[in-house]
């Protein structure tokens, strides 16, 4: 048995121990669980910091300062790629004492800003525009939608389940409304059927997503449980 | 007769004026035209004495002194020796005067600050030489007459001298004052400068008579007149070492207002210290001099002393002659002076207590307001920083009075609620009642073991491993699905058409969670991609993205001629924004690079030759397990893309939220692949029969058993909820 296959017949092992360390919830918390959840979250951060090491600071920071000597460093075009960089982690790094939290404010500005300028114009372009657009679907028996091929009927049914859908649902998420003299807020009879409504459209979705959920966990147990049979199968 | 000067504005004003012409201030105090029984008091209605005018007084003095010798026996004086021992120096030569034989003190006893102050004055000589004081030639003509005639004398004025005394002492005071005797000349001016600054602080009682007076000084002006002091004294001839105590001291500074105290700097004399003790003015003092200017003055309640409380001493202390050593003969005069003719001691002022009106009374607060200050030492009060009262100490503060709560006596209006404010104020009552009330102790946990929750685990263990163990190959336990989705056909025309020299992007979005799931989902299509001739370019947003791509393509592909990672993408959504704007400066390093790429970056291989821009991939791919990242794509990318399509392999939990970016009117995303069955379905389209197809029977037995599990459950609740139904009847029925 060569070297190679000793250490992968070493990491099956490991897998399906703690694999097995993993299941053993289903009885009751554990020490077992605890371990392996444990021993997971501490190997996924520790390779997440060598990840970040080797693919974004030492080739963003380090690998700069040895592959363009000074004259590189002190040259203008580096003064955006590596110097404002460098200025940038060492203020962040300065949140680590309180007595110097506060110089940290302009890297963090820097991120919460910037972030936020692209989620939301992201969001806006990306995704709140285009489905509102989606939801004006026309009701012409005649259109074909381009993605499903739908027409006739068809795309008429799913254009009105989308448009009630769309509307109840936003209705159900409307908690103004005009008091009355005695004092008590209701939602018109109307807009108590729509709000209903909408409530059935939320709860489908939600059902959706958890049946969704439900068969990943199956095809994912399936996978644990083929591994482990194969893990013992090669054993023996 | 000269006008008699405000003392308030310094207005002059006709002699018999009550009050002020200019201010109305009293020119006359109250308390003074009470007839005093002792009369004035000498010291301070002291006349300048005429020179050379005999004294009028002698003859009555000199009574008084025989009255008190022939009262004592002749051979207790000498026997009084403790209080002579006590008596001051100056007091012991006096009575040695007194001693037959004796001529007065001896030159060599002069005290030393007489003979300061006269070589101060330039007298020259000898002490003998100097004038006598008028009192030592009284006294040695007192003793010429011998004991005998002053005793004969003193018995046939036994039974009326106090009669006696008693008209003398309501003589006019010029008459007394004649009997002062005069200053020396060497110290005159001191007595002057004395006397002026007792006039200046002591307004001179209007029942008596004054020639004129002087001009008070603008500084001085601020005082009112004030009472004299009343002081029980005999009149006798003092001494003039005893006279100068009397002198009214100076206010110091600190007492009075700084500003308007006149310096007037006396030369520095060493004073005999008995005087310097009567002399040496002290807060009480000056206290009793200002009081009477306080009383007329808007007084402040608290101020007032009421029953029973302990007020200021009713006698100045600096004119209790108790107090002050006097020589016996003048201590036993004073006790055979008969009660009624004594000092009449001065009660608490006879004060009614304020009596506020009704409506102020009204006002008043009640419960918390404080009758009582409590006056705090003077040390300790407040010194006033800003305002008029800037510098003062312990001016009223008037914020803590405006601060203190205190109950409205005045009762409002009663509170208008509408139903409306009342239902809302009985809403928040109940929720506040809500937060304060207890929760009851949660029942202790029995140690009940879960059985049902071993039972569905268990059996969805079993259902999910028998295939497996049973080795049962696709097909040979559940069928397969027959019927093609119908989202699979835009996606396999996609990887048809798609140009086989631009490599494809796949995005590796999820995490090691899921990667039982999206192996088995993704493999068909990257199978198909790599079938085709497509060469591969990885990347992932996630730090183990870059590991599990590599398994998965390891399986399919050879690293480095079909596929290439350019590795782990840092930055989230800006990242990735940057990463479609310019691929090539957001990913510069790669991931696992093969060896011909040793110190290279994975942007140097032929695989990704000529591309610099999103869309020129023929493809992008993104595997991602949850709906974030997949909009992020959707979003970032669709702008960058041009006519790239956008293919989504997700898990089936993300499916609903991404799916309406697919069946849009115009797509952002322009394939999906999602859940178990449709991974089947491809690899069915395609001929294979990899990881989809090995679990597809596992997965439908897992399904299976979850749904008859789901049954049971609803036939649970069901059953359960018509016997509580039932009993509900029955018990309704029963009751």
């Amino acid at each position: 048995m060569t070297e190679v296959s000793i250490i992968d017949l070493l990491g099956t092992i490991v897998a399906a121990l703690l694999t097995v360390m993993v299941l053993s919830y289903l009885f009751r918390d554990n020490f077992l669980f605890r371990f392996a959840v444990y021993l997971f979250i501490g190997a996924a951060s520790g390779y997440a910091g060598s990840i970040a090491w080797h693919n974004v600071l030492k080739p963003g920071l380090i690998d700069p300062f040895f592959s363009q000597g000074l004259a590189g460093i002190l040259d203008s075009s580096s003064i955006m790629t590596l110097i404002v960089p460098w200025l940038l982690v060492i203020t962040l790094l300065l949140r680590i004492s309180p007595l110097t939290s506060r110089y940290s404010g302009l890297p963090l500005a820097l991120l919460v800003g910037v972030g936020a300028a692209v989620v939301v114009g992201g969001a806006i372009t990306g995704t709140l525009i285009p489905q509102s657009l989606a939801s004006m679907d026309s009701l012409n028996p005649a259109e074909v939608a381009p993605a499903t091929g739908e027409t006739g009927f068809e795309r008429i049914i799913n254009v009105l389940i989308m448009l009630v859908g769309t509307i109840s649902t936003l209705s159900y998420f409307r908690f103004s409304t005009q008091r009355a003299p005695s004092g008590r807020a209701d939602l018109s009879p109307l807009m108590e059927w729509v709000s209903i409504v909408g409530r059935l459209f939320i709860a489908v979705t939600f059902g959706v997503m958890y049946a969704g959920a439900l068969s990943a966990t199956i095809v994912i147990l399936a996978e644990r449980l083929q591994f482990l049979w194969t893990a013992v199968s090669s054993l023996w | 007769m000269s006008d008699v000067r405000c003392p308030m504005c310094s207005t002059p004003n006709p002699e018999d004026a009550e009050v002020c012409a200019s201010c109305g201030a009293r020119l006359k105090p109250l308390v003074a035209d009470q007839p005093s029984p002792q009369g004035p008091s000498d010291w301070e209605e002291k006349p300048e004495p005429i020179e050379g005018e005999e004294p009028e007084e002698e003859d009555w003095l000199r009574r008084v002194r025989a009255e008190a010798e022939s009262e004592l026996p002749e051979e207790e004086v000498p026997e009084e020796a403790p209080e002579d021992a006590e008596a001051p120096d100056w007091l012991g030569r006096l009575r040695e005067a007194e001693i037959p034989g004796e001529e007065g003190p001896p030159e060599g006893e002069v005290p030393d600050w007489l003979s300061a102050f006269a070589e101060e004055a330039g007298v020259e000589g000898e002490p003998t030489e100097a004038p006598e004081p008028d009192w030592l030639e009284r006294i040695r003509e007192q003793e010429a007459l011998g004991p005998e005639e002053e005793v004969g004398e003193a018995e046939q004025e036994e039974e009326d001298w106090l009669a006696r005394l008693t008209e003398e002492e309501e003589e006019p005071p010029e008459q007394v004052f004649k009997e002062v005797p005069s200053l020396e000349p060497d110290i005159d001016w001191m007595a002057d400068e004395a006397e002026a600054e007792v006039e200046k602080l002591i307004e001179p009682e209007p029942e008596f008579e004054e020639p004129e007076l002087a001009p008070i000084p603008s500084e001085v002006s601020e005082f009112k007149p004030t009472e004299v002091p009343e002081v029980a004294l005999p009149e006798f001839e003092m001494p003039h070492e005893v006279e100068e105590p009397e002198i009214p001291p100076a206010p110091e500074p600190s007492d009075l207002e700084p500003a308007e105290i006149p310096e007037f700097e006396l030369p520095e004399v060493e004073l005999p210290r008995e005087i310097e003790e009567v002399v040496e003015p002290r807060p009480s003092e000056i206290e009793e001099v200002i009081e009477p200017i306080e009383e007329e003055a808007p007084q402040v309640p608290a101020l007032i002393f009421e029953e029973g409380e302990k007020g200021p001493p009713d006698d100045a202390p600096d004119l209790d002659l108790d107090a002050i050593e006097l020589p016996d003969w003048l201590a036993d005069l004073k006790q055979t002076a008969p009660p009624e003719k004594g000092p009449v001691e001065e009660g608490p002022p006879d004060l009614a207590p304020a009596t506020l009106p009704s409506w102020l009374e009204a006002m008043r607060p009640i419960d918390t307001f404080r009758s009582v200050v409590e006056i705090e030492a003077e040390e300790e009060q407040i010194v006033e920083s800003a305002g008029p009262l800037a510098g003062l100490r312990g001016a009223l503060m008037a914020e803590p009075v405006v601060a203190m709560p205190r109950a409205a006596s005045v009762s409002a209006a009663r509170l208008e609620v509408t139903e409306r404010q009342y239902a809302q104020a009985e809403l928040l009552h109940r929720m506040v009642e809500e937060e304060d009330r207890e929760l009851p102790e949660a029942r202790a946990e029995r140690g009940r073991l879960p059985f049902l929750r071993w039972v569905i685990g268990v059996l969805l263990i079993l259902a999910v491993a028998l295939p497996t163990v049973m080795s049962l190959q696709s097909g040979e336990g559940f069928p397969l699905p027959i019927l093609r989705p119908r989202d699979l056909d835009p996606l396999f025309d996609l990887v048809e058409r798609a140009s086989v020299d631009q490599p494809v992007l796949v995005i590796f979005d999820y995490t090691p969670g899921y990667y039982g799931e999206l192996d088995a989902v993704a493999s068909p299509l990257l199978e198909h991609i790599l079938t085709r001739g497509l060469r591969v370019a990885t990347l992932s947003t996630q730090p183990t993205g870059p590991a599990l791509a590599d398994e998965m393509l390891s399986r399919l592909g050879e690293n480095g001629q079909e596929y290439i990672h350019l590795g782990y993408l840092s930055g989230g959504p800006t990242a990735v924004q940057l990463f479609v704007a310019s691929p090539r400066e957001a990913a510069p390093k790669g991931f696992n690079l093969p060896e011909e790429l040793e110190r290279q970056t994975s942007w140097e291989s032929p695989i990704l030759e000529g591309v610099s821009r999103l869309s020129d991939f023929s493809m992008v791919v993104v595997i991602t397990a949850g709906p974030e990242n997949a909009r992020t794509w959707v979003e970032q990318a669709s702008p960058w893309k041009g006519e790239t399509p956008l293919v989504m392999v997700l898990s089936t939990g993300a499916e609903p939220l991404v799916r309406p970016y697919y069946e849009a009117l115009e797509p952002q995303v322009d394939a999906i692949l999602t859940s178990l069955p449709a991974a089947v379905a491809y690899e069915q389209f395609i001929r294979s029969r990899a990881g989809a197809h090995t679990r597809w029977n596992a997965f439908g037995a897992g399904m299976l058993s979850v749904e008859l599990i789901l049954i049971a459950g609803a036939i649970y609740g069901v059953v359960g909820w018509l016997l509580n139904a039932r009993r509900g009847k029955d018990g309704r029925r029963i009751g």
